[in-house]
C-alpha cells in the first residue's frame, strides 16, 4: 500500500511522496546532528538517487541550506563564536566563486555534461575527504592516548613560511591568525566555485580549509564557517533560480523542515557516542557515497542517453 | 415490374452498405476531457468508453503532441568513464504514449495484418526522425524507448480495457487508462483503434487538454517568468524559516555544517 502523502514540484516536473522526502531531510538532519558536520554533501546526492534531476537536486539543496546555516549562524553568534572579518573575506571571493560556478554549471547543462561533472566532483570531494577521515580515525582509535597534534604556530613549516611570505597580510582577532587577505580570498573563490557546482554550502570543504590551511581554532571555524555558508548558499540560490530555473522552493522547504528536527534529535543522540566513533562512522558513510558514484560514472549505464540540461 | 425490382435492389444494397458501416464504426468518449495539475497531483485515471465492432478488438492510446527531444548519446571516455558524448534529435515523437489493449499485442500481431505495429511502442519508430552528429546510433531508438518507459511515459498496458454487451454488430467498452504524474501542461489525445485480424478497421479520437492550476502554476509562472523575483523569495523564506526554527530549538546551538 503506498502513502497517500503526494506533492506535486512544478520545477522537478514530477510529484514527491512527502514523507519520503521529510525522511529523507529528517535522516540527513539527524546524522548531521549527531556527527556536528553538514549534510549538504550527503542530501545531494540522495536526492538524486530518489529520483530528483541533479540539477535541480543540487540548488534546491543550496535553497535548503540557506535555512539550515541561518538557525546555526544564530546559535554561534550568541556564542561569539564568529569571525566576522575572516568571515566577509572568504564571503567575497564565496560569492565571485559561486557566481562562476554557475556560470559553468550553465554552459555544461547546454553540452550535455552537468550531471557528470556534479558526479565527478562528488566522487573526487568525498573520496578525498573520507578517506582523510576514515584513516585519522583510524589512526586516532589505534592510539587512543596520542592526540592529533594541533597546528600550532610553535613549530614553522614549510607552508608557514610561504603563507607568511604572502602579500597583504592581515591580522583576524577572533581567530588569533595572521594571514595574507590573497589567501583568504582565492579559498573564499575555490570553496564558492565547488559549491555552486555541488550544490553545498562548501561546509564540509571550507572546515578543512580553515583547520589546516587558516589554522584557525576548531570552535572559531565552525561558527564562521556556517556565516559563511549562508551568504554563498543565497548567492548561489539566487543565482541557480535566475539563470538555470533549477531551485525547487517547495522540495527545499521540506527538506529544510525535516533535517531541522534531525538534527535536534541527532545532536541528542551524538552526544552518547565516542567522538573516534563517531568520525568513522561518518567517514564510512562518506566512502559508500563516494563508491556508489564511483560505480555509476565506470559501470555501462542502464540507458544510453540523457537529456541535454539535466532534465 | 422491372422498375419495382431494381429499386428494391437498390434499397436492400443500401441497407446492408449502411448496417456494414455502421458496423464498423468506432465511438468515444473521455473523461475527464481536461487534467487539472495541482499541488497534489499523483497522476490519475481518465476513462474512456464507447463502442466498436464487435469482432474487433480495442486499442486505446494516450498521447502527447509530438515534440523533438535534444539528447546526449553516452559514450566510454578513454575507455574508463561514461559520459555524454554526440548529441541527438528525436523529431516527431510524442511526449506520452501509453498504449492500452484488452488483448495480448503477440496475439493481435499473430493473427495476421500489418497496421497493428504501427500502434505498438515499437511502431513509432516510423514517425520518429533521428537526427545525429557521427555514426554508430543504430540502437538509439531502442535506447530512447528505454528512458521514455523509465520515466513512466512510454507503456503498453494489457487488462485495463473490459468490453460490455454487443448488439447490432457492435461492442461496448470501457478503458481505464493511468496518466502518469510526470505529466507536462499540453495538449493530448486519446486515440481508439478497432482492429480486426491485425488490421486497423475503425478510429476514433478525442482531445485532452493538461494545465497547471492552484499553487504549481503560480509558482511555475513565478520560477519562469520572473526567475530572479522567485530567487530572492525563496531566499527570503528559507531565511525566514531558519530564523523561526532558530527561535523553536533555541539553545542546542548545533548548526547544518
Amino acid at each position: 500500500m503506498s502513502i497517500p502523502l503526494h506533492l506535486y514540484l512544478p520545477i522537478a516536473g514530477n510529484s514527491v511522496n512527502l514523507l519520503v522526502i521529510l525522511g529523507l531531510g529528517g535522516g540527513v538532519g539527524l546524522l548531521s546532528g549527531i556527527f556536528g558536520v553538514g549534510g549538504g554533501f550527503l542530501m545531494t546526492p540522495l536526492l538524486i538517487m530518489f529520483g530528483i534531476p541533479p540539477t535541480v537536486a543540487a540548488a534546491s539543496d543550496s535553497n535548503q541550506i540557506v535555512g539550515a546555516s541561518t538557525s546555526g549562524t544564530l546559535a554561534h553568534f550568541r556564542l561569539g563564536n564568529v569571525d566576522f572579518k575572516m568571515g566577509l573575506i572568504l564571503l567575497i571571493g564565496g560569492i565571485a566563486g559561486g557566481t562562476v560556478g554557475v556560470q559553468i554549471i550553465k554552459v555544461l547543462r547546454q553540452l550535455g555534461n552537468a550531471d557528470f561533472l556534479i558526479n565527478l566532483t562528488y566522487v573526487l570531494m568525498l573520496g578525498i575527504i573520507g578517506s582523510y577521515m576514515f584513516a585519522e580515525s583510524l589512526q586516532s582509535m589505534r592510539k587512543t592516548q596520542k592526540k592529533i597534534p594541533a597546528p600550532g604556530p610553535r613549530k614553522e613549516s614549510m607552508y608557514g613560511r610561504i603563507v607568511k611570505k604572502l602579500p597583504w597580510q592581515m591580522e583576524f582577532e577572533r581567530s588569533g591568525v595572521r594571514v595574507s587577505v590573497l589567501m583568504v580570498l582565492i579559498l573564499g573563490i575555490l570553496v564558492g566555485i565547488l559549491a555552486a557546482i555541488m550544490g553545498v554550502g562548501g561546509g564540509f570543504i571550507m572546515v578543512p580549509v580553515m583547520v589546516y590551511m587558516l589554522r584557525m581554532p576548531m570552535h572559531v571555524v565552525v561558527g564562521t564557517s556556517l556565516f559563511q555558508i549562508l551568504f554563498t548558499c543565497i548567492n548561489v540560490t539566487i543565482m541557480q533560480a535566475w539563470r538555470n530555473h533549477t531551485v525547487d522552493f517547495i522540495l527545499a522547504l521540506l527538506l529544510l523542515i525535516g533535517s531541522s528536527v534531525g538534527a535536534q534529535v541527532g545532536a541528542k543522540l551524538g552526544k552518547k557516542l565516542r567522538g573516534d566513533q563517531l568520525k568513522i562512522l561518518l567517514a564510512s558513510l562518506v566512502l559508500v557515497v563516494m563508491v556508489k558514484m564511483l560505480y555509476e560514472l565506470l559501470a555501462r549505464p542502464e540507458i544510453l542517453l540523457a537529456y541535454v540540461g539535466g532534465h | 415490374m422491372k422498375i419495382e425490382y431494381f429499386i428494391l435492389f437498390v434499397a436492400i444494397g443500401i441497407f446492408t452498405v449502411s448496417t456494414a458501416a455502421a458496423q464498423d464504426d468506432a465511438r468515444m468518449t473521455v473523461e475527464p476531457q481536461a487534467i487539472h495539475i495541482g499541488a497534489l497531483f499523483n497522476g490519475t485515471t481518465l476513462t474512456a468508453k464507447g463502442s466498436l465492432p464487435a469482432d474487433s478488438e480495442a486499442i486505446v492510446r494516450f498521447m502527447g503532441a509530438p515534440c523533438e527531444f535534444h539528447m546526449k548519446e553516452k559514450g566510454k571516455v578513454g575507455g574508463i568513464m561514461w559520459m555524454n558524448l554526440d548529441s541527438i534529435t528525436f523529431k516527431g515523437a510524442p511526449g506520452v504514449c501509453m498504449v492500452s489493449s484488452a488483448v495480448d499485442f503477440n496475439h493481435l500481431e499473430a493473427n495476421g495484418g500489418a497496421s497493428i505495429g504501427v500502434l505498438r511502442l515499437s511502431g513509432l519508430k516510423g514517425s520518429v526522425q533521428i537526427e545525429a552528429n557521427g555514426d554508430g546510433h543504430e540502437n538509439a531508438f531502442e535506447e530512447f524507448l528505454k528512458l521514455k518507459q523509465k520515466e513512466g511515459l512510454y507503456r503498453e498496458m494489457l487488462g485495463n480495457i473490459s468490453y460490455g454487451s454487443a448488439s447490432e454488430g457492435q461492442k461496448t467498452f470501457v478503458a481505464q487508462i493511468p496518466i502518469p504524474s510526470r505529466l507536462s501542461p499540453g495538449a493530448y489525445t486519446v486515440e481508439l483503434d478497432a482492429v480486426r485480424k491485425g488490421e486497423i478497421v475503425a478510429r476514433a479520437e478525442q482531445p485532452v487538454t493538461v494545465n497547471l492550476v492552484g499553487f504549481p502554476a503560480l509558482l511555475a509562472a513565478l520560477a519562469f517568468g520572473h526567475s530572479a523575483l522567485y530567487g530572492i523569495l525563496a531566499t527570503i523564506i528559507a531565511l525566514l524559516a531558519g530564523l523561526g526554527i532558530g527561535l523553536v530549538f533555541q539553545g542546542s546551538g548545533k548548526g547544518g555544517h
